[in-house]
């Protein structure tokens, strides 16, 4: 190699380098609020145009450039992996700013841009792909597909890193999240096995309290929840929502240090520790929880409608009619429902909240429609009436909880 | 964090990166950069061979360098990389400290040159985004795993771990504003260093672990390591509410604190909250103030 040749690899490399750089402290904005969120894939975006020759960003699922690029130095082609790690930095920026139903095909668009680019054993290209099926189980399609394609991916990371790998236990992770959310009791029973021993695995390999660990624990302990929500008897399910309840308090105390209360780690396990408590019969202590995890996620979104917010809405709605406050439960469903059916219109998610709107309606002698939008008319609270037998309570949440953990 | 930039700017290791790359000296660091390339090469070359082997640092490195890069002679490679550096153009970065041998201070330099486009890449975002201190860490973390995996011999050489300039930039990041009063200084500088190394450790024990997924080891310690004067649950939450209703008495008419339903589920959370409240208020307790 010459000289000059030994020095462009080497202003490639630094280029490479500095978007890899640039790419991993634009992820960490991930965190702040939507519109920060958006600025960041602004600025992404923008370095995208400046480092790659002339690309149509806009047919691979992201927002084109906010200015005319100044080209840098040194171009790198589409297809290099430090572009294709700042666009999927890009991509999870830019998420935020779509409805949930939209996402799946987002990334779907980016899997298919780099595919045309790279060969389909390029480990980065298999990740891409899991992203796409991660939002496709967020938005709670359960399709064959999905399965094929998330176990299709632990079968490469098997391969290629090994059974102890990282990837390889994030994508074992993905697989009970699928099985999580088909929600057939023997696919529960499977996961909350399978949960079980990758909790195992990762408190040897990092200890009880480290992420990945809190993340496998937090499966199991929606695992344990959806098998007492799911239980037949009053003890069986006693106890085992008992279990859970213990478990995700653990884990939200453990996100809360780690990750910040408002964050959406620590927001998740108050939602699973309010369906928790209700199950228990202790529906104040639910609402006071799910109250807290409303305001820490208009801090964390800046008041924006996610579906988190609405899974948090429609539990809160579960909890009053468990109450007994039968019109505020109606008013909070019909948020719920509104949220669902911006982010997943036609989706299980809405269809499940409109049949509580359609029961919640029915209790009121009201007319069963769903509320188009805004609120039901709120009433201060008034009755402090403990829940009713957990028996008649409702049955599984069918909403989609944080779908399984992105590896990145 | 406005003046971290400027702060990093200066370090020992940010000036001596300067100076060596400046225009004037472009021939000797196109040299020094031919030198980097041709240990890069080795280091992978002997990987290949023998996984173990990445983690020594190679037998006559030096001329293996020298022969790879096309030298007559190992003298020149000798030459920049030993402690007298008599009328060379670009000092090492080693300095003048005789127990460093030249192979040692060759691999501490392609270990600083190969790091600081990252390095560059997240102050160019830290700058555009006024990161906080914890934010800054976790980027600078994040893209040290990401250097570890990309450059994984080099990181694993002996001796094996970050590059040398982590060390000066998380003095900057512990000394940076709002930070006293936490961790003694010097502890938490010590601190923040064994934690980068904890992050590339990650790196070479898992050839599959992302940057974020290294990070996640030390998240918890940089978290609290960075964190500002803590106040109470009891004294935020006053802080917030003050502020809130400061904010909704003298709001002009354009500003929108909240949504009517915010509004909404602030009250029910008052609500909530004022009677647990009562019931704390009532019960006995130690009755001194956390």
């Amino acid at each position: 190699m010459t000289s000059d040749a030994i020095i462009a690899a080497d202003e490639q490399t630094r280029a490479a380098a500095r978007l890899r750089g640039a790419a991993e402290a634009l992820s960490v904005l991930r965190r702040r609020a939507p519109a920060e969120r958006q600025r960041a894939c602004r600025f992404a975006m923008s370095l995208l145009a400046a480092h790659v020759p002339a690309t149509d960003w806009v047919s691979a699922g992201l927002p084109g450039p906010p200015w005319p690029a100044r080209r840098a130095g040194h171009l790198l082609p589409s297809g290099h992996q430090a572009v294709l790690q700042l666009a999927r930095t890009a991509m999870m920026l830019y998420l935020s700013e779509l409805r949930g139903a939209d996402r799946p095909a987002a990334w779907q668009r980016l899997a298919a841009f780099f595919a045309r680019q790279l060969p389909s054993s390029e480990p980065e290209l298999v990740l891409l792909r899991e992203h796409a099926m991660l939002a496709r189980l967020a938005a709670a399609d359960t399709a064959p597909e999905v399965f094929g394609e998330l176990s299709g991916a632990l079968g490469f990371h098997r391969a290629v890193h090994g059974e102890d790998a990282y990837l390889t236990a994030v994508a074992r992770a993905n697989v009970q999240v699928a099985l999580l959310q088909r929600g057939a009791k023997p696919d529960l029973a499977k996961a909350a096995a399978l949960a079980q021993q990758e909790v195992a695995i990762r408190t040897i390999r990092h200890g009880p309290d480290h992420p990945a660990t809190l993340a496998a624990r937090s499966l199991l302990g929606r695992c344990l929840l959806m098998q007492a929500e799911a239980a037949h008897g009053e003890a069986g399910r006693l106890r085992l929502a008992g279990q859970a309840l213990a478990e995700i308090t653990r884990i939200r105390v453990a996100r809360d240090r780690l990750f910040g209360v408002t964050s959406p780690e620590a927001t998740s396990s108050r939602r699973y520790e309010a369906r928790a408590l209700l199950l228990l019969g202790e529906g104040e202590k639910a609402r006071n929880c799910l109250l807290c995890t409303l305001a820490f996620e208009n801090a964390c979104h800046g008041g924006e409608e996610t579906p988190s917010v609405g899974q948090t809405l429609y539990q809160l709605a579960r909890v009053e009619r468990a109450l007994g406050n039968t019109e505020r439960a109606f008013g909070l469903a019909g948020d719920a429902y509104r949220i669902f059916s911006l982010h997943y219109p036609g989706g299980s998610t809405a269809r499940q909240t409109r049949e509580l709107i359609r029961e919640l309606g029915a209790a009121l002698t009201v007319h069963s429609a769903p509320p188009a939008a805004g609120h039901a008319p709120r009433q201060r609270r008034t009755s402090t009436r403990r829940s009713p037998a957990p028996g008649q309570a409702p049955g599984p949440s069918p909403c989609a909880d944080t779908a399984g953990r992105s590896a990145w | 964090m406005p003046s971290i930039r400027h702060e990093l700017e200066r370090t020992r290791t940010a000036r001596w990166y300067l100076e060596a790359r400046s225009v004037q000296r472009g021939a000797p660091w196109r040299e020094r950069v031919q030198c980097y390339a041709a240990l890069s090469g080795i280091l992978a070359e002997d990987t290949r061979q023998d996984a173990a082997r990445c983690q020594r640092q190679p037998h006559a490195l030096l001329k293996r360098v020298a022969q790879r890069a096309n030298f007559a002679s190992a003298e020149p490679v000798y030459r920049r990389w030993r402690h007298k550096q008599d009328g060379q153009p670009v000092v090492r970065w080693a300095g003048a400290d005789p127990s460093v041998k030249p192979g040692a201070a060759l691999v501490a330099e392609a270990k600083i040159a190969a790091f600081w486009p990252y390095r560059e890449g997240v102050i160019e975002v830290s700058d555009a985004f006024d990161m906080t201190a914890a934010e800054w860490a976790a980027a600078y973390l994040r893209a040290l795993a990401a250097w570890a995996a990309d450059n994984r011999p080099l990181a694993a050489c002996r001796p094996a771990g970050p590059p040398g300039c982590v060390t000066e930039d998380m003095a900057v990041l512990a000394a940076s504003p709002g930070r006293a009063g936490a961790t003694p200084g010097t502890a938490r500088i010590a601190r923040l260093q064994e934690l980068a190394g904890i992050v590339v450790g990650q790196v070479l024990d898992d050839g599959s672990i992302t940057p974020p997924g290294a990070f996640d080891a030390v998240r918890g310690e940089v978290r609290q390591l960075l964190a500002g004067p803590r106040l109470s649950l009891a004294d935020q939450a006053v802080r917030s509410a003050a502020e809130l209703a400061d904010r909704l008495l003298h709001r002009d008419g354009a500003e929108n604190v909240m949504t009517p339903r915010q509004a909404g589920q602030v009250m029910d959370l008052l609500g909530s909250l004022a009677s647990l409240l009562a019931d704390f208020a009532a019960t006995p307790g130690p009755g001194q103030d956390l």
